[in-house]
């Protein structure tokens, strides 16, 4: 009988039995066996495992809490950013055999829309008011480039031809949408200016937003029937190029004018 | 009566005993058989406790002896159980 109580000792954890495990053999030496002793010592084997395996996962689990708790609190308290974008392409039937010619023009375009001038504009442009916390803190040129920082221009290519993906980034979603636009006008009319043989379209802005990864779906006012909004849960580019590949014909362009604009655009 | 950590704490209290001691000796003022495995599970919290701690021998018995905050608590452990026994008794006469 003792050999299998001491068999069954041995099922304790490593760390228990250096510090226990000879007292415990003296201990099963001197009293009277009984079977009921071989499952009273496996139960506490076990339950020295399980304690163990506890002390070995609080420090990892302490820590894995902790951050899902400041994550979750980073995500509750940062402020929300939406991000507006739209699409500047060649229209269908004058793309051009030289992409780069496309490119050029866009970029020469989008420099001209974001410079110091144009954004500092934009940013004062009293029905826009953008940066107005910040503009109390820093000087123009500083939230001039905080702008840049918030503003993209990304080159794609849909259906073989290259597309322009213009975006913004700001806590009000109505006024990145509203400076969505007027990038684009600007774009468009620098473009128009220099007479090129290429003519460009402008998709109407996005629909919804995004914010920290989830999509949020905004209300704007009903757009002219010469744009379609994107259909409701949709949002940014991907489903754009998404709607773009799925249904190519019904998806209607419209060169940039007001009647195609959700918001009125302010022109100088 | 029969939580083995109170037993142990009792049965060190008049004085340092191994677990082969403490054995007995719960077995003869409690009436309780506690198994090996059970007396050493309560010895393994009670010295995480701080409640008791092992005193130096070469033996291969390690005998333990109380600590003062051990004594403190089976002091409190006691006193409730006398205020639950004496309760208890208080409520037979009167049933």
């Amino acid at each position: 009988m003792r050999v299998w109580l001491r068999i069954a000792a041995r099922f304790y954890p490593t760390l228990w039995r250096a510090r226990y495990g000879t007292e415990l053999e003296a201990l099963l030496d001197d009293a009277d066996p009984a079977w009921t002793d071989l499952f009273d010592i496996l139960r506490e084997a076990l339950i020295m495992h399980s304690r163990a395996i506890f002390s070995y996962l609080k420090l990892p689990g302490a820590a894995v809490l902790a951050s899902v708790l400041v994550a979750a609190a980073m995500f509750v308290l940062a402020p929300k950013s939406y991000v507006a974008s739209t699409l500047i392409g060649p229209l269908p039937g004058s793309h051009p055999t030289d992409s780069g010619e496309v490119s050029d023009q866009v970029v020469a375009a989008w420099q001209e829309a974001v410079s110091r001038q144009s954004l500092s504009e934009i940013i004062q442009r009293p029905t826009l008011n953008l940066y107005r916390t910040e503009r109390r803190r820093k000087p123009i040129g500083d939230v001039i480039e905080d702008m840049q920082r918030d503003l993209h221009l990304a080159i794609v290519t849909i259906k073989g031809a290259p597309q322009f993906r213009v975006s913004f980034t700001y806590p009000d979603p109505y006024k990145a949408q509203l400076v969505v636009t007027a990038l684009t006008t600007h774009i468009n009319d620098s473009i128009a200016v220099k007479k090129s043989r290429l003519k460009f379209q402008v998709t109407a802005p996005s629909k919804s937003t995004r914010a920290h990864g989830q999509t949020r779906s905004i209300h704007f006012p009903r757009m002219g029937n010469r744009c379609r909004p994107h259909r409701r849960g949709h949002s940014g580019f991907t489903s754009l190029a998404r709607d773009m590949d799925a249904e190519s014909n019904s998806v209607r362009f419209c060169r940039l004018r007001s009647s195609c604009l959700p918001f009125p655009v302010d022109r100088q | 009566m029969t939580d083995p950590t109170l037993l142990i704490l009792a049965s060190l209290a008049d004085g340092d005993k191994h677990g082969y001691a403490m054995m007995e000796d719960i077995q003869r003022f409690a009436d309780v058989r506690l198994g090996p495995g059970t007396l050493y599970g309560a010895i393994t919290r009670l010295e995480e406790r701080g409640l008791i701690r092992p005193v130096p021998s070469d033996d291969r018995r390690q005998p333990y002896a109380i600590t003062a905050s051990g004594r403190t608590v089976l002091e409190e452990q006691t006193a409730n159980l006398e205020r639950v026994l004496k309760t208890a008794q208080r409520r037979l006469k009167h049933a």
